[in-house]
């Protein structure tokens, strides 16, 4: 678990990243950047979805970031695997449009959130930063999404992936286009119980998502016997 | 109308007066004495009390010919006969080098010869020729007590349309003779080697005696209605057929545009989002260069910004093109995350008020694009002239009508103002006009501005 509270200003490195990019000028520029920060350290870089799954289990990153269209395997695939296997691993997708859809599938499959690539130096640190300290922050284009998936999925409830009111409240009004700050307000919480909530969101979010990603997983007679090739 | 045609092809067949007996075969009589009787008693017998009108035709064909003055004498004919008597005949008068009649004695020597169309000068008829078949029809008006007037035709026209009143006058002979009948009998006696006897019908008009072409025979109309029948069924399947074929062509053709298009706007999309991506980054990325001066930092600042801004006109453009946005819930999912967006970068909050469970109504990309640039339109302002703190987006579906909602709390403006602002809301109204929608303003200096969008959707109606 990382500190949820101030940022500590060690002059050591203490954020490892992972960075998963096709296209060589982006990965390379995305490695400088990162190093560029001292808190932050680029521990390695790969081309491809195949080579990540093989390599990000040795590489005891914070974050990865991921590139969400990839040849091959795409990002929200490895996503799925990668937090089947490091559940703590933190994964911001990488992506050039807001296609909604697209980061909604990597938020099911347990992304923490989104950068679009033309981000600049300071807001890709900052969401690197954001995401380590369990802090994804939710638009209200995804909110609506992730509201609609549980009206969805309230229909065959299970209890450990089922929205307490409260974070139904948050939800909501996330989706009605309220910022973090407007809802603290609202219903008389501080900053912070609204962004545990939300992390609490996604977290369920996960949970549900992955029970089913998990059985329909199992059920690919390859995982059933690994290793028998 | 296969009915009222075949009717119409039978009609002039009923002109015809009555047949009262015909005789379908061929009979060849060669020296047969006095002959047989082929009537039958089928016409009642005519006798000197007898009046009205007959008419019969007959088609001969000697042969032998008697140009060559090989044969002697002979006779042949179509006798009438009464009471076992011969009477009046049809054919060649022993002796005659032509077609004459036979046993009309108070006729003038020669004056029952038959002329001819073909006459053989100095002579006005023609000698019979063995194998050339000759048409003979004569008329018999029978008066009582005295001696029937006959007419007789050799070879007349006989087709369609033809008269005894348009016949050449030049090949009828008149005369009267004893026309009395119980039997008819065809004869050939002595030589000659025998006449061929053929189409003999008699009947109670002149109309009776013309040929029937096949075409004009009962079973041809029949043949001709089935056929038409069979024809309009064919040409009907056929055309039914061929409007599925042209349906399911065009249906595939506009399958085949719309994966196009979604594949054209797929590819700009990912190739030059891409690009701008990178112009935008390695932009932003001098500034990590120790050796770039602060003087281009402006500059440089510009060229993200531009990319930036290009980008979000391209997924726009990209958004409005895609056939899978043709639905109610992505409209409101894309007017969402613009409002969100186009707001980001001011200190305007942006309130939503679009049902999170929509109907699934396909809304046509033309209708679906108006709608987008009105809101977007609104937005700008909204922004721009109305120095809002709060605007709100609404969209709700009521029975057969989308009715979206922008509304802020600026300084608003009096309608006479509004040419001031005037472009934005005439565009607003073209725009809504052409998909059949209409634009609602509501606004008081100083209470803010809410613009409505009505559009109705007929056809999703229909369809939910």
């Amino acid at each position: 678990m990382k500190n949820t509270g101030d940022k500590s200003r060690s002059s050591t490195p203490s954020i490892k990243v992972v960075i998963v990019e096709d296209q060589t000028w982006l990965r390379e520029n995305l490695v400088r950047e990162i190093n560029g920060d001292s808190q932050l350290s680029c521990v390695n870089a790969y081309r491809t979805a195949e080579a990540a799954l093989q390599g990000v289990p040795n590489d005891q990153a914070d974050v990865v970031l991921m590139d969400i269209n990839l040849p091959g395997m795409d990002g929200v695939e490895c996503v799925r695997r990668l937090k089947l296997i490091m559940p703590e691993l933190h994964c911001l997708m990488l992506t050039v449009y807001e296609e909604s859809d697209k980061i909604f599938n990597s938020l099911l499959a347990g992304a923490s959130g989104y950068l679009l690539k033309r981000s600049s130096t300071q807001e890709l640190l900052e969401a690197v930063r954001l995401a380590c300290n369990n802090c994804s922050p939710m638009s209200s284009s995804i909110a609506r999404k992730v509201v609609a998936y549980f009206n969805e999925m309230g229909r065959k409830k299970s209890e450990t992936s089922e929205l307490s009111p409260r974070e139904q409240q948050v939800l909501e009004l996330l989706a009605t286009g309220s910022s973090y700050k407007e809802i603290a307000d609202q219903l008389s919480l501080s900053l912070e119980t609204i962004r545990m909530n939300v992390k609490h969101i996604y977290a369920k979010l996960h949970v549900h998502s992955r029970g089913e990603a998990t059985a329909k997983f199992m059920r690919q007679p390859a995982f059933r016997r690994p290793g028998s090739n | 109308m296969v009915l009222l045609t075949f009717v119409a092809l039978t009609t002039p067949l009923s002109a015809h007066g009555a047949v009262l007996w015909s005789h379908p075969g061929t009979i060849l009589v060669c020296n047969n004495g006095q002959g047989q009787d082929i009537l039958h008693g089928a016409i009642k017998p005519r006798d000197t009390n007898s009046s009205g009108t007959l008419y019969f035709r007959i088609r001969v064909v000697p042969i032998a010919d008697t140009a060559a003055k090989v044969i002697k004498f002979f006779e042949a004919g179509f006798m009438l006969v009464k009471d076992g008597q011969e009477h009046l005949g049809i054919g060649n008068a022993r002796g005659a080098l032509a077609y004459s009649a036979l046993n009309v004695p108070k006729a003038p020597k020669g004056f029952q010869d038959l002329t001819s169309s073909n006459p053989d000068p100095p002579y006005t008829y023609e000698y019979m020729r063995a194998g050339i078949p000759r048409y003979i029809v004569f008329k018999v008006e029978y008066v009582p007590g005295q001696d029937a007037r006959v007419t007789v035709w050799l070879n007349p026209d006989l087709s369609t349309g033809a008269t005894e009143f348009n016949e050449p006058t030049n090949l009828v002979v008149h005369f009267e003779a004893d026309a009395t009948f119980d039997e008819f009998r065809l004869i050939h006696r002595e030589y000659g080697g025998g006449w061929e006897f053929s189409q003999m019908v008699v009947g109670t008009s002149f109309e009776d005696m013309l040929l029937r072409h096949f075409w004009q025979e009962w079973w041809f109309f029949v043949v001709c209605g089935v056929a038409l029948l069979a024809a309009v069924a064919g040409g009907t399947q056929l055309l039914e057929r061929r409007r599925a074929r042209v349906q399911i062509q065009r249906l595939e053709k506009e399958r085949a545009v719309a994966t196009e298009r979604t594949r054209i706007a797929q590819d700009i999309h990912d190739e030059v989002g891409v690009s701008l991506t990178k112009i935008s980054k390695l932009s932003d990325l001098m500034a990590l260069d120790e050796n770039t001066s602060e003087a281009n930092a402006a500059t440089r600042r510009m060229i993200v910004a531009t990319a930036s801004e290009t980008i979000r006109a391209m997924d726009e453009i990209v958004w409005a093109i895609n056939p899978r946005n043709d639905t109610l819930k992505e409209m409101a999912d894309y007017l969402v995350y613009f409002a969100k967006d186009f707001l980001s970068s001011t200190l305007i909050t942006c309130k939503l008020e679009v049902p999170l469970n929509l109907p699934d109504l396909p809304v046509a990309t033309e209708v679906r694009h108006s709608i987008f640039m009105v809101v977007k339109e609104a937005l700008n302002n909204a922004v721009k002239h109305a120095a809002s703190r709060e605007i709100r987006l609404g969209l709700e579906v009521t029975e057969g009508c989308i009715s979206i909602v922008v509304a802020d709390d600026g300084s608003g403006f009096s309608l006479d103002q509004a040419a001031g602002v005037g472009n934005g809301l005439e565009n607003m109204q073209k725009r809504m006009g052409a998909i059949g929608g209409r634009v609602e303003f509501d606004t008081k200096l100083g209470q803010g501005t809410s613009v409505k969008f009505h559009v109705p959707f007929g056809e999703a109606k229909a369809d939910s």
